[in-house]
């Protein structure tokens, strides 16, 4: 149970006994083992560990974007092994936002069109007119209403990431993942974006858990998952806190 | 704003402008190719088929006694009409509403003389009144307006009014043989047969039109006949152009002392009535009222009664086919090339799209509709290309000469309207198929693989 204030006592994200290998040629590398974790509603959390230690791994399971070995995943009370295809689809595009490292925004489409994305295959927006306005809502929430019109390469790095938190956000997830999102910026972009999702988690309720090997960033977060060679050596959260 | 897949895959377009320029002008050009390959292979075609039905006295449908066509030759009296049988004939054809005129079919062999010299000639016999409306007909209007029958002199139709003896139309070739390139009207109206010495140096053949024909009776005698040569004209064809006359067909029945003719050419008001006419004309023929002589009912096109277009269709069909693969399938292997590129180079995007909540289903529907606009646009430009194309062939009126036929053809193309939608489908569907080819074999990945952050 959750004790943090804002954080929700049910878990969003469940894993239990995750393990996920991979072969490269006559070798089998296992990336996570035997991993146990959960992630609830407004939780705010980084998971650190070094390259290749299996961060993005976890990530992709818990995106449904990877499928693990054997152990549960459960998201949102669904267990996704149950899912077909196109409903982790419909689960990726309504309840899970993604932010990349290299932001993979579409180039000859402006600030707006990018955030809307999502949005086209999204079967709970009705209208173009409640399209329209949760695109708005998101890019005044990055604060990028002054380019909205603004193609990514009329964009520093920073209103790049911020163009991607916006995307991930159009179609109000419950849970954002972002994959080392300030790897490719500078420190005081890094931190700014950092102060981005922080706020946006405070003032949305999004639930965010994010990679990266940055240390300096580990101050700025409240709770830390430390990953090693695939296990999840170290919790400093409120699952943690609470003793489960 | 891309607030569908069809404005986003437009927009999407713009990426990899050169690629996708070079493969649009590979569609554009590749559909121009075959329009202009298209024009080309119809000009020809309705030509041909116009020439056989209309200015070659086939019909849409010859008829024959049993085996007439083969054997009337070698057998012209076994394998011919009575009168009585060709008033049967005639009777039901003016009946039939199907039927916008028809002709007796007659021709012989024999010599043809200018006194002095004698050649073979092949002779066909035509009623006067038909030539005339064969050469107004509006499918000879529009297909070979450049055919004109008869190069010099008067037509038949007229020089039967005008002559007191019987009339014949040579061939450019065997007047050029005979000496008897100057036709009746060129000479005085009271001018005296002279009679030919063959001995002198003076070429005395040319002072006359007339001409003498020698031949077997089918009464078994000789046949014999004076006339006067009234027009020079080509059958279009060198082979023939040697040998061939045409004469009114009440002559050459006379000059062969028999009624009897060979069979009949039927034009037909709709040429799409062939088949039912042939096979309820028939059943007609040999109904119960009528003697029981069996027919043969030929189309047209039947390679025994006209190998020259026969030949002709199934080796330009062959060309066509031929260049016309190969076209579609540079255009295939340049579009199969494209968007596999295009889909490797994007394999991260569709590991985004697919990481959002884009359905495979929904991923191969945008690039399907990338090629479709691509490839529209295209087929649009290849389409406005081809036909100016044929437009500036057709005012630079060049010349040839095709195989076999005498004198030179203009070279005139004409779009197929019908053939360049089934080849515009074609090459669209083709393309929608190797665009589906590469994205689908690309969507089986994980998309983990996809966006390459698996590690892997």
């Amino acid at each position: 149970m959750s004790n943090r204030p804002g954080v929700s006592a049910v878990p969003i994200i469940e894993l239990k006994n995750v393990v996920k290998s991979y072969r490269l040629g006559e070798v089998v590398i296992t990336a996570v083992k035997k991993a146990n974790l959960q992630l609830h509603l407004g939780e705010f959390t980084a998971l650190i560990g070094a390259s290749g230690s299996g961060k993005s791994t976890l990530l992709n399971i818990i995106g449904c974007i990877d499928q693990a070995d054997s152990g549960i995943v459960t998201i949102g009370g669904s267990d996704v092994k149950q899912l077909s295809d196109n409903e982790k689809s419909d689960l990726r595009n309504q309840k899970i936002g993604f932010i990349f490292q290299n932001f993979n925004l579409i180039p000859v489409l402006d600030v707006y069109e990018n955030v809307e994305l999502p949005l086209l295959v999204n079967g709970t927006v009705e209208s173009a007119r409640e399209r329209n306005d949760r695109v708005l809502e998101a890019i005044n929430d990055v604060e990028l209403s002054s380019v909205i019109h603004h193609r990514p390469d009329q964009l520093s790095g920073g209103q790049r990431q911020r163009v991607a938190i916006a995307r991930a956000l159009a179609g109000r997830p419950s849970l954002v993942l972002a994959d080392e999102p300030t790897a490719n910026l500078d420190s005081e972009t890094s931190s700014k974006i950092i102060d981005l999702m922080i706020a946006l988690n405070e003032k949305k309720k999004v639930t965010f858990l994010f990679s990266t090997h940055d240390e300096r960033l580990m101050s700025r977060v409240k709770r830390i998952i430390h990953i090693k060679d695939g296990l999840l050596d170290s919790d400093s959260g409120p699952a943690h806190e609470s003793g489960t | 704003m891309p607030n569908s897949f069809w404005g986003l895959a437009r927009k999407n377009l713009r990426r990899n402008l050169k690629r996708n320029l070079t493969t649009g002008s590979a569609i554009a050009f590749g559909f121009a190719g075959i329009i202009l390959l298209g024009a080309y292979s119809n000009r020809v075609d309705n030509y041909i088929r116009v020439y056989t039905i209309y200015a070659a006295h086939t019909g849409h449908v010859a008829l024959f006694a049993k085996n007439g066509l083969d054997k009337f030759g070698f057998e012209p009296k076994k394998h011919s009409f009575s009168k009585q049988r060709q008033l049967e004939i005639e009777g039901l054809l003016k009946n039939d509403s199907r039927v916008e005129m028809f002709e007796p079919r007659f021709s012989g062999v024999g010599l043809i003389s200018n006194g002095c010299k004698s050649i073979p000639f092949s002779a066909v016999g035509i009623d006067p009144q038909i030539e005339e409306k064969l050469m107004i007909h509006p499918e000879v209007k529009r297909w070979t307006p450049q055919i004109e029958s008869i190069k010099k002199g008067v037509k038949l139709v007229d020089a039967v009014k005008i002559s007191s003896v019987a009339v014949v139309s040579i061939t450019q070739k065997v007047a050029s043989a005979l000496g008897k390139e100057k036709v009746k009207t060129e000479f005085d109206t009271g001018a005296a047969v002279k009679v030919v010495d063959c001995e002198s140096s003076v070429a005395l053949p040319q002072s006359d039109a007339s001409v003498q024909f020698l031949g077997n009776s089918w009464q078994g005698g000789m046949a014999a006949l004076d006339a006067d040569v009234v027009s020079i004209f080509s059958t279009g064809f060198d082979e023939t152009d040697f040998s061939a006359i045409r004469m009114p067909l009440s002559v050459l029945q006379s000059f062969y002392d028999t009624e009897r003719v060979a069979g009949y050419s039927v034009w037909l008001k709709e040429a799409s009535q062939l088949k039912s006419f042939i096979q309820t004309f028939s059943a007609a023929l040999n109904g119960p009222s009528l003697a029981p002589e069996p027919i043969d009912l030929i189309p047209w096109y039947d390679e025994s009664l006209s190998p020259y277009y026969a030949g002709t269709i199934q080796f330009l069909n062959a060309m066509v086919g031929f260049v016309s693969s190969v076209l579609a399938l540079v255009v295939l292997f340049s579009v199969l090339n494209s968007t596999t590129l295009t889909v490797l180079e994007r394999t991260s995007e569709i590991g985004m799209y697919r990481s959002i909540g884009f359905r495979k289903r929904q991923i191969q529907t945008l690039f399907i509709q990338e090629s479709i606009w691509l490839s529209g646009f295209s087929l649009g430009i290849g389409l406005i290309s081809g036909f100016v194309f044929v437009e500036m062939i057709n005012r630079m009126k060049i010349v040839y000469h095709p195989p076999g036929a005498s004198g030179g053809l203009q070279l005139v193309l004409v779009a197929n309207v019908s053939a360049i939608f089934v080849w515009a489908v074609v090459l669209l569907l083709l393309t929608i198929w190797s665009t589906r080819f590469s994205v689908v074999n690309k969507l089986k990945w994980q998309i983990s693989d996809l966006l390459g952050g698996s590690g892997r």
